[in-house]
């Protein structure tokens, strides 16, 4: 028996151990010792405010009740925690990049910074956590019960030292999650007073159990053998349970589902976690925590059955036995235990339902109102929200110690734990759409959460009134109005199961059934798509991809002055010059680019979540939409599989362009291989006719009859003159072949064009003269110095002028000569005034045997390979000769050469 | 890389191992009373199991890739000394 007096001032004491605690790790955390409250074994004893006061006493109940069925609710964490790298690994890094406040934050922001989602998570939390509080204070004062009055016995009703006591400690709890969990608005709402607090009392619980377990174990008993011998004399199924069926399955499902659902897991597991390498700690030493604190467990529940007097409440078994066998000591640390167990539960939830409702109801709603957006003050929002946190927390406990008060007596609250980890459960189908599923939309995880939660609420939070209302009862016996068809524990006549995994499976089932069917038929915002990407491959570096969405014009100043409300002056002051000297300039000077609006809405959501953080932006970024197609080019899913098939499209353009080269390639081999054909045809029909000449005149000189002298001559003289043409042709044919092979060496040197040309047309005086034509020059410069070969050169000209005289039948013939410069270039025209070449031979002209046809038909002769020649001497210097319309009626040709203009 | 991903896909592997360990039907198999070392056959089991799991937790943890840092650590720091 100890005296009320005392317990109450040891666990105020030990309220006020808490209080300076985190006062001092706040202060700590800035210096040295913050490593330490920043390291992994600080985390994963934070991680333990999961094993609340229900676990703590009423873990040896339900195994006193039920035998193993209690373990289910820390097998579920063990496997998610081994299994971090590919759940709770993701969950973080995307809280951590994405600045999460809250499960609700989580889910709001992945779905298109949903507001109506924000809310929805927000009252499913609280509903489903405000009952787990007043559990925490129920197990306090039972707690107390037994300990000042030895009374072990459940005793009826509430005394006053109950409600004091249940009060003093909500208000004590209220007093210290506000005074540590809403100093300021954070960056990110970690808050490590509050976390190394957590910590600490989750040390002391450990020990506390760990304490009573030795101590019934070796103790009152003589060891685990000896203590499992008394199993059968204490009625507990301990060596053949029998009760590994549905109910087993649904539990693990449902305690894996509330270590990452659960509002206070969720802070502390994802909000409050400062380094994502911590969870590779947690990974095995959580479970190993919630090992050491449930090896106990089953023996004391055994020793405390078989020892303890019949009637006694299994759930006290940890004071009871103890206190039974004098040790009030311990028994005083085992409530202690009790105390932290049940404190920590209340900080942490009360801290992160406060910021669930203080971001997504309290926040949207006064951003709304209107007067409110013209607040001149720098700290209106940063006030708005710890006001609003504060009193959220008030409002949150005072719920909490409300249902407590309401329900204490009638046994609702003992299953609270199980139907509250069912509410929250509602959340996981969500979440992991979130994470893994692309194509989850706002609309289909609005649908299935609220019909999940509407579910549990019909299947199994309505039958837990059933004692304290006879109305419930009625409708859990008949269904309600008499449909048996809708009675809550069998749905749909589906009779016969236990009604903890008739209504885990029909809520989680209508919840994820309507979460893929509504996402399927629905289709996402440009925002969804967005976010989507971002949390869905939260792995894959996507630098940029959450800023380059935004095309913005914004003032720096309105920008300034929204961050201002909301991180207060000096915070808001400190981001902007942080931005500021990494864009090398000064704040005032500062551009809002889309990356630091995207980072700004990130600060901000890290003070007021997501939802709210989009609208205040939005209202000051204008203009912040851009294409459909370009967001799906950013952010959709298929937007590797997109460049990757574009690359391939480039490989296989490529491979079609070089295919359509090597045809072009085998065309041109083709055509080159028939030119050759006509030209070797070609070469021997020129060959042939001075050949057949040559051949019949001098068969004609062999016969024997007498020719007379002068006709011998005569054919002489065309043999002669045949055989010169033949010479010249295959000469000609010679030249041209090796210029078009390239082989002849070939060096340009500076000529000057116009001494080509005086010897050009000195050759061709004698011809023109027989013709009894001018040859005519125009405009001549004292120089033209042009890069070639100076005999090559004169070539050219001699065979244009040939060309020109030979070809021209007028009756006063003439051929002109006209120098003219364009820019760099030299400009050579070569004009007679002769039949000029019709038409369909303009183009062929500088063929190969190329005549015109009234050349042709003049009898004048020519190998027709003179102009191909000219044409591909003048193509060696750089330059073009082509056939252009003159002044006159006749042909004129153009050569046209760079000038030289001394060494470049 | 082959160990990287040999080692993710025992991370993979470990927890739905243990989940099939710590159901029907397999649990059943050890549910049919007896002791062993004085323990109780399905007590003894379901503490292997879990104590396994921690091990084999403990080891993967070890083995995983270390975590890429975080993207703009500099900024976080720098934001939490403000």
């Amino acid at each position: 028996m100890i005296a009320t007096n005392l317990i109450i001032l040891i666990a105020l004491g030990y309220v006020v151990l808490l209080f300076a605690l985190a006062y001092f790790s706040e202060r700590w955390a800035k210096g040295e010792a913050g490593k330490f409250l920043r390291s992994p074994l600080i985390y994963t004893l934070a991680i333990s405010v999961y094993c609340t006061s229900w676990t703590f006493y009423g873990a040896v109940g339900s195994a006193a009740r039920t035998g193993y069925e209690i373990f289910t609710i820390y097998l579920g964490p063990t496997l998610v925690f081994v299994g971090w790298w590919f759940g709770l690994r993701k969950l973080v890094r995307v809280g951590r990049t994405q600045r999460i406040t809250s499960l609700a934050d989580l889910i709001s922001s992945r779905f298109g910074k949903s507001s109506r989602l924000a809310v929805l998570v927000t009252l499913i939390a609280v509903i489903g956590t405000t009952p787990y509080i007043a559990l925490q204070l129920k197990a306090i004062t039972s707690s107390l019960n037994v300990m000042t009055l030895g009374d072990n016995v459940d005793q009826p009703g509430l005394n006053v030292d109950d409600v004091r006591l249940a009060l003093g400690v909500a208000v004590a709890m209220a007093i210290f999650t506000i005074l540590f969990g809403t100093r300021n608005v954070d960056a990110k709402e970690q808050h490590h007073g509050v976390v190394a607090a957590i910590a600490f009392e989750a040390i002391i619980k450990l020990i506390a159990l760990l304490s009573i377990g030795i101590f019934v174990v070796f103790g009152l008993g003589d060891g685990f053998r000896d203590v499992f011998a008394r199993a059968d004399a204490a009625q507990i199924n301990a060596f053949q349970y029998g009760g590994f069926n549905g109910r087993w399955v649904a539990m693990t499902i449902l305690s894996a589902a509330a270590i990452i659902c659960l509002p206070r897991q969720f802070q502390i597991t994802v909000v409050e976690n400062s380094n994502e390498n911590h969870l590779r700690t947690a990974s095995w030493a959580f479970p190993l925590y919630l090992f050491a604190m449930s090896i106990f467990t089953l023996p004391i529940a055994i020793v405390g059955t078989a020892m303890l007097p019949p009637g006694s409440d299994p759930d006290m078994f940890v004071l009871t036995l103890p206190l039974n066998f004098g040790q009030e000591g311990l028994a005083l640390f085992a409530f202690i235990g009790g105390f932290s167990s049940a404190t920590s539960m209340i900080i942490i939830a009360s801290i992160a339902l406060s910021i669930m409702v203080s971001n997504h109801i309290v926040v949207p709603i006064a951003l709304r109102l209107p007067g409110r957006s013209g607040e001149e003050d720098g700290g209106g929002v940063t006030d708005l929200l710890l006001t609003s946190r504060r009193i959220s927390i008030c409002v949150i406990l005072g719920l909490g110690f409300l249902y407590f008060w309401l329900t204490n007596g009638s046994g609702a609250l003992a299953r609270i734990g199980l139907i509250s980890f069912a509410g929250v459960a509602q959340t996981l189908p969500a979440i992991i759409a979130a994470l893994f599923w692309r194509d989850a939309t706002a609309k289909g995880a609005g649908a299935g959460l609220f019909i999940g939660f509407v579910v549990w609420a019909y299947s199994m939070f309505l039958p837990s009134f059933e004692e304290s209302s006879v109305w419930v009862a009625q409708w859990v016996q008949n269904g309600p109005y008499g449909i048996a068809f809708l009675k809550p524990q069998a749905l749909f006549g589906l009779e016969g199961m236990d009604p903890l995994v008739h209504s885990v499976f029909w809520s989680l089932f209508a919840n994820t059934i309507a979460l893929i069917l509504v996402s399927l038929s629905t289709s996402q915002s440009v925002l969804e798509r967005i976010q989507s990407a971002l949390f869905v491959d939260a792995f894959r570096r996507m630098p940029g991809i959450e800023t380059r969405f935004m095309r913005t014009s914004a003032a720096t100043n309105d920008l300034f002055f929204v961050a201002q409300r909301v991180l207060g002056a000096a915070r808001a002051g400190a981001v902007f010059d942080s931005f500021a000297r990494e864009q090398g300039r000064s704040r005032t000077s500062l551009e809002p680019t889309p990356e630091f609006i995207a980072l700004l809405e990130k600060e901000l959501a890290g003070s007021i979540g997501a939802a709210s953080a989009h609208v205040m932006i939005s209202q000051v970024v204008s203009g912040e939409s851009i294409s459909l197609q370009e967001v799906m080019k950013i952010a959709d899913e298929t937007q590797q599989v997109i460049e990757y098939s574009q690359q391939l499209e480039q490989k296989s353009e490529e491979l079609r362009l070089t295919a359509e080269k090597l045809q072009d390639a085998n065309a041109k081999l083709r055509e080159l291989d028939q030119q050759k054909d006509e030209f070797l045809s070609q070469v021997s029909h020129e060959v042939r006719t001075p050949m057949t000449s040559i051949r019949s005149f001098s068969e004609i000189l062999l016969e024997p009859e007498e020719l007379d002298a002068g006709e011998r001559q005569r054919f002489l003289s065309t043999i002669h003159t045949e055989s010169l043409r033949l010479t010249q042709l295959l000469d000609e044919i010679l030249d041209l072949s090796a210029l078009e092979r390239g082989e002849k060496v070939w060096t340009n040197t500076p000529v000057d064009v116009v001494s080509a040309m005086d010897r050009a047309v000195s050759v061709c005086e004698s011809l023109a003269r027989q013709k009894n034509m001018n040859i005519k020059r125009h405009n001549v410069p004292a120089e033209a110095l042009v890069l070639g070969h100076a005999d090559r050169l004169a070539q050219v000209f001699i065979n244009l002028i040939t060309n020109a005289i030979k070809y021209n039948d007028a009756d006063r013939p003439f051929v002109e000569v006209r120098f003219s410069k364009t820019g760099k270039r030299l400009l050579i025209d070569f004009q007679d005034n002769g039949p000029g070449i019709a038409a369909k031979d303009r183009r062929r002209v500088f063929e190969k045997f190329a005549r015109g046809q009234r050349g042709a038909s003049s009898g004048q002769t020519g190998s027709g390979l003179g102009l191909a020649i000219s044409s591909q001497i003048i193509a060696r210097m750089k330059g073009k000769i082509e056939l252009v319309k003159g002044e006159d009626e006749g042909a004129c040709f153009r050569v046209s050469l760079p000038l030289y203009e001394g060494e470049a | 890389m082959a160990n990287r991903r040999r080692s993710e896909g025992f991370g993979f592997f470990l927890p739905i191992l243990g989940a099939i360990l710590i159901m029907p039907p397999i649990v059943h198999l050890f549910d049919r009373g007896g002791t062993v070392f004085g323990l109780p056959i399905i007590f003894t089991y379901l503490f292997g199991v879990w104590l396994f799991l921690i091990v084999a937790a403990f080891a993967l943890s070890r083995l995983l890739p270390r975590v890429d840092p975080e993207q703009r650590p500099e900024r976080l720091e720098r934001d939490r000394e403000l």
